[in-house]
């Protein structure tokens, strides 16, 4: 799986400096799991293990380490303390971590780029979402990236360069090549398709049931 | 200045005690030479949004300029003029030869019958429908009636193009011939505004807009997008 350099993440929305902490898959792991649910480190070891043991390995230490490099990039923090009077004590050393908004955008933004160009790890990636993506706000906010995304490779599918078959010069290699463009159109116009239903499901989500 | 701009514009159908609001505060702009293409889905709006940018319908609020000037007012002097509007398909009155049919937007400016007819020529030329000089508008196929419309529009010589799904109705293998012409097109300075249902029209776009539920939803642009014709594109449309 390529990984996106920064200039594409930086078209994508994504911050160049958040773009390469979630170079780390167990960092994106961990982050939409404190987006999830505000929690302390020991707490996201055991629930990263439980989500995320059978795709990827990481040890406690690579979970704090993670943890670290989210807070410096700006993308968690830790949650202020606050006294029974209800004046704040500010963030406390051994208090929870929670997502600050620039991390939630920063995660939706790599998922989006991320489903889209990694379909094999559908289901480890499924659960990302679902760790992440928990409003309705957040899924349409997540299906704009999505569709985005995939504009995108439709506009590219044709630009310069992209030619699977470059110097082959062959009327077959030229038409092979050529049919694996139609093919990846036609990947994008279904996956444009399930955005159109996935808004109307959201809007329906949002204006609550029809009477019948 | 831009070319064209379309400010919080809403347009609303109504049927009897129904309403459907079919764009929504929407804007955009468009530069010269820009070649942009407004995906959605079906009843997304894209083609009312088309409508309002040529000036074919105005909105209900907000406003279209162009040029700088509001569209609304001046609709006569720019819409078939500085703007061409494509008209997809042809009724039972155009019953003409197509280079006729391409003249008559310049007949209809006063231009002489010999200048009208030799700039409908090149304009056929131009779009790579010289062979259906000689024919009825109702033997033209698919992609020949994409063509012959598009040389309608640019007859005038407009400096933005609006055309509603070129590739509607058209053969799979002809599509991308007619995307790369657009493409040529605002590649020689003439803005074209589409729209488009599928990915394949995206194809060579400098700017795609998605449109939902007539709310833009989102654009994205490329550098240097060009189309990859499915098949190679012929000097002239299909032969017959």
């Amino acid at each position: 799986m390529a990984l996106p350099d920064e200039h594409a993440l930086e078209e994508r929305g994504v911050d160049l400096e958040d773009g390469s902490v979630l170079r780390s898959q167990v960092a994106c792991a961990v982050l939409g799991l404190v987006i999830e649910k505000p929690s302390h480190g020991y707490e996201i070891g055991r629930r990263f293990e439980n989500r995320f043991g059978e795709f990827l390995s990481a040890g406690r230490s690579s979970i704090y380490a993670a943890l670290g490099t989210l807070m410096d990039a700006g993308l968690i923090e830790k949650m202020s303390g606050r006294s029974t009077t209800g004046v704040s004590r500010g963030a406390k050393a051994g208090a929870p971590y929670k997502a600050t908004a620039r991390g939630a955008r920063a995660y939706r933004a790599w998922l989006a780029e991320r489903v889209r160009s990694d379909p094999q790890r559908v289901e480890m990636l499924g659960r990302m979402t679902l760790a992440g993506v928990h409003s309705v706000e957040a899924a349409v906010d997540f299906i704009a990236r999505y569709e985005q995304e995939c504009v995108r490779e439709a506009q590219e599918l044709a630009r310069p360069g992209r030619s699977l078959a470059a110097g082959a010069g062959s009327s077959v290699s030229s038409v092979v090549e050529r049919l694996l463009v139609e093919e990846r159109r036609r990947m994008i116009d279904a996956q444009l398709a399930w955005i159109t239903f996935a808004r109307a499901e959201l809007r329906a989500l949002e204006t609550g049931p029809v009477d019948v | 200045m831009s070319l064209l701009s379309v400010e919080h514009a809403t347009k609303r159908y109504r049927r009897g005690r129904l309403e459907r609001v079919a764009i929504k505060d929407v804007s955009l702009e468009i530069e010269p030479g820009e070649l942009v293409a407004v995906w959605g889905a079906r009843r997304s709006g894209r083609s009312t949004l088309l409508r309002v940018a040529a000036g074919i319908e105005s909105p209900e609020e907000g406003v279209v300029r162009f040029e700088g000037r509001e569209l609304a007012r001046f609709r006569n002097s720019i819409l078939g003029h500085r703007l061409g509007y494509c008209q997809m398909g042809f009724n039972a009155a155009d019953g003409g030869l197509v280079v006729e049919h391409i003249a008559a937007g310049l007949l209809a400016q006063r231009a002489s019958p010999r200048d009208a007819r030799r700039r409908a020529q090149e304009m056929l030329l131009r779009v790579g429908a010289s062979q259906c000089e000689r024919m009825s508008c109702h033997e033209l196929d698919g992609a020949e009636a994409v063509r012959v419309s598009i040389a309608g529009a640019l007859v005038t010589a407009p400096a933005l193009l609006v055309i509603d799904e070129p590739t509607n109705g058209v053969e799979p293998l002809d599509r991308d011939p007619i995307l790369a012409l657009l493409r040529s097109l605002a590649n020689e300075g003439v803005a074209v505004l589409m729209s488009t249902g599928d990915a394949q029209g995206l194809s060579g776009a400098d700017r795609a807009l998605s449109l939902d539920n007539g709310e833009l939803r989102g654009e994205a642009r490329p550098s240097g997008a060009q189309v990859l014709p499915l098949r190679r594109a012929e000097s002239g449309a299909r032969r017959r």
